[in-house]
């Protein structure tokens, strides 16, 4: 066994138990950090295979980038996620872990199925054993050039969808902004329900359901001006709301 | 190089590729999902490199169509996380099968 032999081993096994943890971890904060293994090992596999520039690439865009949104992305939602199912035997651990809660075994034979036929795809093609020649000596001008040249339509198509992908997400993320104001400011009103009726309009645009109950409701409490009642009324929007 | 063949690179890339289905399947985080699509996209990148320098050396064309599905694979990544985040502002929720807005 030769040494790059060798580290393909060591690498591929980083690779694979990382993704089997990524999937199997309870704790999703784990997953997380297991993936962060999985893009490293990656990188290795792509110097392995003398695409430097390529490893460069994908370690600074999935663990630079994604890893850290994944991450951003657990903190900001449910902890419960964080704390795992808790002590439970080993053997329904286990199947938990392999089954799906909803579809049984169906997504494990499906998943072992393909992966069976690619396997058996590979096992009759005939492949060589050692590359075809010399890799390209300076892979990043290479690049470079390959992409601004030949590749430019599709390169500019990229840069447009990662251009709408930022304005998408921002712009997902801000309505919600605008929403938690809306919220706020819902709860402030039934105090002065007069103001809460002029409230409620630009409110209503981030949730045109919900809101105009809210206004019509803190409305009809206006006789009784009861602060309970008007919670209330407040409460039942926030369920229309969800 | 030392003497590993393709068929190693393209078994790995299969298995990578396996786990990851298997995770976006079974699993209902919805964050885990996304994490299991990535590992998708990376089976695919490795088999896109391994094939380019196997088959291919001269050219850099496999790391090329790699490196337009890390840009593609980070809108998804941007795009996916801003919906979860806003659904589990909205609803506290992150596991898909409680989330049936859409469903008919």
């Amino acid at each position: 066994m030769s040494g790059g032999a060798v580290i393909f081993a060591i690498l591929a096994a980083v690779v694979l138990l990382g993704a089997w943890r990524v999937v199997t971890s309870e704790q999703i904060a784990h997953s997380a950090l297991f993936l962060g293994l999985t893009f490293v090992g990656m990188a290795g596999l792509f110097i392995l295979l003398q695409a430097p520039t390529f490893a460069l690439l994908h370690v600074l865009v999935y663990v630079g980038a994604i890893l850290t949104v994944v991450v951003f992305a657990i903190m900001l939602s449910d902890p419960e996620e964080l704390r795992g199912p808790g002590e439970l035997p080993p053997a329904e651990r286990l199947r938990r872990r392999l089954r799906s809660p909803y579809y049984g075994w169906i997504p494990v034979v499906v998943a072992g199925v393909l992966v069976a036929v690619v396997l058996a795809g590979l096992a009759a093609a005939q492949l060589p054993r050692v590359p075809l020649g010399d890799p390209v000596a300076d892979d990043l001008r290479a690049i470079g050039g390959e992409m601004f040249t030949r590749y430019a339509v599709p390169f500019e198509v990229a840069s447009a969808a990662l251009l709408a992908a930022l304005i998408g997400a921002i712009g997902l993320t801000r309505r919600d902004a605008a929403e938690e104001r809306g919220r706020t400011r819902g709860r402030v009103a039934p105090a002065t329900p007069d103001a809460g009726g002029g409230e409620a309009s630009p409110a209503g645009r981030g949730r045109p359901a919900a809101e105009p109950a809210a206004s019509g409701a803190v409305s009809g409490t206006q006789g009784g001006t009861s602060g309970a009642g008007a919670a209330v009324a407040a409460g039942t929007a926030r369920e229309v709301g969800r | 190089m030392g003497g590993v063949p393709l068929m190693d690179y393209l078994v790995v890339g299969t298995l990578l590729f396996g786990l990851g289905l298997w995770g976006a399947l079974t699993r209902t985080n919805a964050i885990r999902i996304l994490m299991c699509i990535e590992l998708m996209l990376n089976a695919v990148n490795l088999n896109l490199v391994a094939l380019n320098r196997y088959l291919d050396p001269g050219s850099v064309e496999g790391q090329i169509f790699g490196l337009f599905i890390i840009a593609i694979a980070a809108a998804e990544a941007a795009i996916g996380i801003g919906i979860v985040l806003m659904v589990v502002r909205r609803r506290g929720e992150v596991d898909i099968n409680k989330i049936r807005l859409m469903r008919g």
